[in-house]
């Protein structure tokens, strides 16, 4: 299907407007709307969603929005209210849809009806309606069930976003936490979800009807039976959607961590390198003051040294005075005047340990005499030659404590000095580095989604164990029952019933798991084949990935995830891909609508994706708009040729036209 | 009246031995070395410098400097070995003069007082660390005149 064109009556900036789509035959189903912001782009793709869904999905903000119809429409409608407290009036769009060889049209409208008061406008309701040309004639469809299905085969609300896209948002699609909307496309488009229905339509009936006949049976044994297993399959049911969260967390801390990765790229040592930057810098301050404290020493030892050498004549000669004197026996022996009177009156020698004779008492008090007459000079020199002796040992170890502390100053300089140049080189290394905060940040947070991943895989594993055990359990209780109710005929109807009824969920389950698989593997292989035809980059990525949990997977060369490290076009691109592909498998061609499609798009990237787009639009409707910056002069020469119309839009008296 | 204390030049003490406190000048603040090691390094670049002593009076005004009480059980000795040097060397038989510690301490006044004015000079010239290698340069060259010396006491 594609849009022949958009009509738009007092909605919003839009007074009446028609913008048309024609393609001549021959050329590209390609489109240009060109205006700049807040003529009015954006909401032609509002005005789409409005007249088929009945909501703008590309609003800001809903709630601050003002009402869709025009306000100078309310204006002229308020100008009119004089006796009367209110008026109607009314936003129509339409939109004409054709196939492709254009046998057939569909035209859908929608009328947006609002009470004008002077204070406010006030919704009242739409009408929505459909015209279906066929034939070679116009027929209006009133019924409404096929209104809805009308809409739901050619434009399904559920996958507008594969239709209708707002190119702000376009590269956004694959990031962690979206697989919504894969599996929303997927469910959708395969017919998956109808499947399901029917699945669980068997499994209501089973579950409220059939399992409480056996629950509220008379037979104990059976009601006991089924109530088990009922409990059973609860628990099962809760362990397989524990489980499948799980695995949608685990996908998710992968998708942050690819991420992340891409963040780190090349930096991984930045971590590292602030870490020991920390530690570098509290080396070199300790190590500052281990220096000072050095020094202080030295300048000490200097001090201390420095008297005994500039005194060391002196200190020489008083010693060699006093030791002189000694020699020759002018001075007193070195005895202890205590020790001696001690002895004398214990009579008994503290040396030697023995007891004293007469003659060693009268010794005793020669000496003690002599000391007593000793004069104060010989006291003081025998007292100083001892400290001069401790002068000169010192002079004598100088050399070996100066060179220790020397040798300890330029230990610990060098260390100071190697812990400064590492500073710098560390510093060097940083400064490279974009955003080192970021880089660290990223750094931490995939640590923690690491650890959170692997505690995840280690519940995740716990609760497969509980599941098995509960299935055998479950095998084990429905032999039980059946066996029971084998036993009793007044449940063969029943259990018939319970029995075809299973039967038919379990071959639909299968049935939607095994089209899903398929589905799945289909979109994998189609958008990888789009993406690489379309991608100007080639043997970059190796595989497209759809996880069961529809966790999106695009692997390079070596098998690693990497959509965390693509660029937005790249993104913007496998965004297109996967809906190209989607809507090929699901044999739903629709046309292709993005609203600024490389505002995200950095310069270098910008032609490739235009030239992308150009592709798609040979075989199948292509409609894009632009802002001035956007349609540079590069991208005006890139489309040039290539479209089969250019509308742009200006707005005057704050009314859009086209020029 | 026996001496209680040791005397320095007014001008040096309120000048710049005042200023060790806020410049710390090769650590002669009060925190890192007492009054008493202060004099003795003091009367040591006196010595170094051979410089002849200058009687206290001609720097003016004094103040007392360290309290005898305060000196150290090592520093008569040192003191001693002044006095004799400067003194008695050539007269041993006034050797008992040694036990006037008057005397001996207003010898060590004079040669700390002129060292104190040779201190004054370098903290006005001298870097730190200059002032550490032109003393470790004295040491060592000491060292190498008096090492075999020296070891023949020990």
């Amino acid at each position: 299907m594609r849009i022949e064109n958009i009509e738009l009556h007092n909605f919003r900036q839009y007074r009446n407007l028609q913008i048309n789509f024609t393609c001549p035959s021959g050329q590209k189903d390609l489109h240009i709307i060109f205006a700049k912001n807040g003529v009015g782009k954006t909401n032609v793709l509002n005005a789409i969603t409005w007249c088929l869904y009945d909501s703008e999905m590309h609003l800001g903000d809903k709630y601050t929005a003002s009402p869709i119809l025009n306000s100078q429409q309310v204006q002229e409608l308020r100008e009119h209210l004089v006796d009367e407290k209110s008026t109607l009036g009314d936003s129509t769009v339409r939109i004409l849809f054709s196939t492709d060889d254009g046998s057939e049209k569909i035209r859908f409208q929608r009328v947006g009806k609002f009470s004008v008061t002077k204070e406010a406008v006030i919704p009242v309701g739409t009408e929505f309606t459909i015209m279906q040309f066929k034939d070679g004639e116009w027929n209006s469809v009133d019924d409404e069930e096929e209104t809805l299905s009308l809409v739901k085969k050619n434009v399904p609300e559920e996958i507008h976003d594969y239709i209708f896209f707002d190119g702000e948002h376009l590269e956004n699609y694959f990031k962690a936490g979206q697989s919504s909307n894969i599996k929303n496309g997927i469910e959708e488009l395969t017919q998956a979800n109808i499947i399901e229905k029917a699945e669980s339509a068997f499994n209501k009936y089973i579950i409220e009807v059939l399992n409480p006949l056996f629950e509220n049976s008379s037979e104990k044994d059976i009601s006991s039976a089924q109530k088990e297993l009922d409990n059973i399959q609860s628990a099962i049911d809760a362990s397989i959607a524990s489980i499948e969260t799980f695995t949608t967390q685990i996908h998710n801390c992968d998708d942050e961590i690819a991420n992340l990765e891409s963040i780190i790229n090349g930096h991984v040592l930045v971590s590292d390198k602030t870490d020991r930057l920390k530690i570098v810098g509290e080396q070199i301050d300790s190590l500052k003051v281990a220096i000072d404290q050095k020094k202080n020493e030295m300048m000490m030892f200097v001090r201390e040294y420095l008297q005994y050498f500039a005194m060391y004549p002196a200190i020489r000669d008083l010693y060699n005075y006093i030791q002189e004197q000694d020699t020759h026996g002018k001075l007193p022996p070195r005895i202890d005047k205590f020790l001696l009177k001690s002895i004398e009156e214990h009579k008994h020698c503290l040396v030697c340990d023995q007891d004293l004779g007469e003659h060693s008492l009268t010794f005793i008090e020669q000496l003690k005499k002599e000391l007593e007459v000793s004069s104060d000079t010989s006291a003081l020199l025998n007292k100083t030659i001892v400290t001069l002796r401790m002068y000169l040992n010192k002079i004598s170890t100088y050399q070996k404590k100066r060179d220790f502390l020397m040798e300890e100053l330029k230990d610990l300089q060098n260390k100071y000095n190697g812990y400064l140049e590492e500073e710098i080189q560390i510093n060097k290394y940083l400064m490279n580095i974009p955003n080192t905060e970021a880089i660290n940040k990223a750094i931490g947070q995939k640590k923690e989604y690491k650890s959170k991943r692997d505690e995840i895989i280690a519940i995740k594993g716990v609760e497969e164990v509980h599941k098995k055990t509960l299935e055998a359990q479950y095998d084990g209780k429905e032999k039980c029952l059946k066996f029971l109710i084998n036993k009793n005929k007044q449940f063969e109807k029943i259990n018939k019933q319970a029995i075809f009824c299973k039967s038919c969920r379990n071959i639909l389950r299968e049935t939607r798991i095994e089209l899903l698989a398929e589905s799945r593997s289909e979109m994998e292989k189609e958008t990888f084949d789009t993406f690489t035809k379309l991608l100007w980059k080639k043997d970059t990525f190796s595989k497209v990935e759809i996880l069961e949990d529809y966790a999106f997977r695009l692997l390079d060369m070596y098998g690693s995830q990497t959509l965390g490290s693509c660029s937005a076009a790249e993104r913007a691109l496998l965004a297109l891909s996967f809906t190209l592909a989607l809507q090929k498998v699901s044999m739903h061609d629709s046309l292709l609508f993005i609203d600024t499609p490389i505002g995200r798009v950095d310069e270098d990237n910008r032609l490739n994706f235009i030239n992308t787009l150009c592709e798609i639009s040979k075989t199948k409707q292509v409609i894009l708009t632009f802002t001035p910056v956007e349609y540079d002069e590069k991208v005006r020469s890139a489309l040039l040729n290539q479209y089969s119309t250019f509308t742009e839009l200006i707005i005057e008296d704050g009314v859009t036209k086209i020029k | 009246m026996a001496k209680t204390a040791l005397n320095i030049a007014k001008t040096y003490n309120n000048g710049f031995i005042a200023n060790f406190e806020n410049n710390k000048y090769f650590q002669l603040n009060k925190n890192a070395t007492a009054r008493a090691d202060l004099y003795f390094f003091a009367i040591a670049c006196a010595m170094m410098e051979k410089k002849e002593p200058t009687t206290l009076q001609t720097v003016g005004s004094i103040d007392s400097f360290v309290r005898i009480e305060y000196l150290k059980d090592d520093c008569p000795a040192l003191l001693s070995s002044l006095y004799y040097e400067k003194i008695l060397k050539d007269e041993p038989d006034k050797i008992d003069d040694i036990c006037n510690r008057d005397e001996v301490y207003e010898l060590a006044e004079k040669y700390a007082n002129t060292g104190f004015g040779i201190l004054k000079e370098w903290s006005e010239s001298l870097e730190e660390e200059a002032l550490f290698y032109k003393l470790i340069a004295y040491m060592d060259k000491k060292y190498e005149e008096i090492k075999d010396e020296v070891n023949k006491y020990i």
